[in-house]
């Protein structure tokens, strides 16, 4: 496994850094240059979405050279490739976000400090953003190359307007009750485990839902045919 | 026979393409050409070989190994090269040869570097700046250089110079003559096939035509010369594939004892097929349409 990420690494070097720049700048200027910068766990969701984007793009390149014919063509299994793109889209997502986070925070004129941007709300809510956007994104990507990226933001698409669609028939009041429902059955299972245990038990979930798409990746990857 | 390579009953089945029942064997040190038409199935059976590509059914075995259940250690032990070569183009070629190269287990660098050198091929320059020859060579080369038992070469010599090419095949030759190493090369140039190959297969539509040493090819099959009177509703019979011109006809005939006693007393002439001509002949039959200046049948 080490070796597909250290060939994925070395081959998509110029393109991981170039992208981690953009989507830095781009958190940077939310961070500083906005007069009214969004709620700290807001931004934080934000980035860690951009982060999780980050390393999915920078797999698609194989798509974009055709070589993904050539990575499948090297003694390695199918799954250890996929077990590797998991490995190194975590890694990298991380990273971004502790990079980010750090940047923004000692930047002058900053909206967020340190303390801000480090504590457990903000990376709870990067770090889940991140496990479901990687989760949802990469069996996408890894059978229908760089499609898949384009199939999952049209698929997001359509179910957004899905959603506002439910909601506007539904009615406001019912679906700020539905949302509060769901928060509140949240904060009762927090009270109930007490934080700690609560907390392991999302990662746990995240863990689960990380798994279940390495499952799935792993079996649709098989399955392409190149 | 101890086979490199087996294929048993191999079937896949595209929309608009169906690749049905085809079984042969490489035996151990041999070059075999695989030859056939466009869109014969070619290309498809390399990738099922390098578990690119599923076969619906059927049976895959190289190294006496499953070749999709025990994928990447058939795979460390086959060196390729892709009809289309593809690798990241902005990296310069060395820096693609140092990353990929060390999958493999006998991977030798020293080896490599050489092997770019005789190939001519200017390791410091991104390989989007190569020409399809160079990445051909390229492919060769890293196929080369890690010794492998096997090599799985789909249209190696397209894009290639001839100089290049006659280089290229006396080098495969070479590694045949070491004993260690056998080759399956598909190629549309039966020349290529004539220099080289031990054995043809050769496919058409999906199907095994016949998989026989090349020595078996060329004794087994012959063109037959005649004036077009002789080409009877009975005699066509005799023939696995016919032009027809205003000087006469041109068959090839899988019997030449049998086409002879038929036609004994006939002007014609019987004369050696090539591999060519067996592409040709066979690759047209049935299909009766307009040939240069004549038909086939």
């Amino acid at each position: 496994m080490l070796e597909v990420i250290k060939k994925d690494l070395i081959l998509n070097r110029n393109v991981m850094l170039l992208n981690t720049v953009v989507f830095t700048g781009i958190l940077v200027v939310v961070a500083v240059w906005l007069s009214e910068s969004p709620p700290t766990r807001l931004f934080a969701g934000f980035a860690g979405l951009m982060m999780a984007f980050l390393p999915a793009i920078t797999v698609t390149r194989e798509d974009r050279f055709n070589a993904t014919a050539l990575g499948c063509s090297l003694p390695v299994r199918r799954k250890t490739i996929v077990r590797a793109r998991f490995v190194l889209s975590v890694g990298t997502a991380l990273l971004g976000l502790v990079g980010t986070f750090l940047l923004v925070s000692l930047l002058p004129h900053s909206h967020y400090r340190v303390g801000d941007l480090f504590d457990r709300g903000p990376l709870v809510t990067a770090l889940t953003v991140i496990a479901i956007a990687l989760s949802l994104l990469l069996p996408f990507i890894l059978r229908f190359g760089m499609n898949g990226v384009l199939i999952f933001l049209v698929a997001t698409q359509v179910l957004g307007v899905l959603l506002l669609t439910v909601v506007s028939v539904a009615g406001f009041a019912q679906h700020r009750e539905i949302v509060g429902q769901i928060v509140a059955g949240f904060v009762r299972l927090r009270e109930l485990t007490g934080p700690a245990a609560f907390s392991g038990l999302m990662a746990a979930v995240l863990l689960a839902l990380l798994t279940l798409s390495y499952l799935v990746s792993a079996r649709v990857f098989e399955n392409r045919e190149l | 026979m101890d086979a490199v390579l087996e294929l048993r009953n191999v079937c896949k089945t595209y929309e608009g393409f169906d690749l049905r029942d085809v079984s042969f064997a490489l035996p151990h040190g041999y070059i075999m050409g695989l030859i056939g038409p466009n869109g014969a199935g070619k290309t498809t059976l390399i990738k099922m070989i390098l578990n690119l590509v599923r076969p619906d059914s059927g049976d895959i075995r190289v190294f006496g190994l499953d070749a999709a259940e025990q994928g990447a250690s058939v795979r460390a032990r086959i060196g390729f090269v892709h009809e289309q070569p593809t690798f990241y183009e902005g990296l310069p070629a060395h820096r693609v040869a140092t990353t990929v190269g060390p999958f493999y287990p006998a991977w030798d660098e020293a080896e490599f570097t050489a092997l770019a050198r005789e190939f001519g091929l200017p390791l410091r320059r991104k390989l989007k700046t190569y020409s399809h020859g160079m990445r051909t060579r390229f492919s060769l080369a890293m196929a080369l250089a890690h010794g492998a038992e096997l090599l799985l070469l789909d249209e190696p010599s397209s894009g290639l110079d001839p100089v290049f090419r006659r280089d290229i095949l006396g080098r495969l030759s070479a590694i045949i003559a070491g004993g260690n190493t056998s080759v399956l090369f598909s190629s549309h140039l039966t020349s290529d096939l004539d220099r080289v190959a031990d054995y043809i297969t050769f496919l058409r539509d999906g199907r095994l035509e016949f998989t026989l040493t090349k020595d078996e090819v060329l004794e087994r099959y012959a063109l037959v010369k005649g004036d077009m009177s002789l080409l009877t509703a009975e005699n066509r019979r005799l023939f696995a594939g016919i032009v027809t011109g205003e000087f006469g006809f041109v068959a090839l005939t899988t019997n030449v004892e049998q086409a002879r006693t038929a036609l004994e007393g006939q002007a014609i002439v019987v004369d050696r097929a090539t591999l060519e001509d067996v592409v040709y002949f066979t690759g047209r039959t049935g299909e009766g349409g307009l040939r240069l200046n004549g038909n086939t049948r």
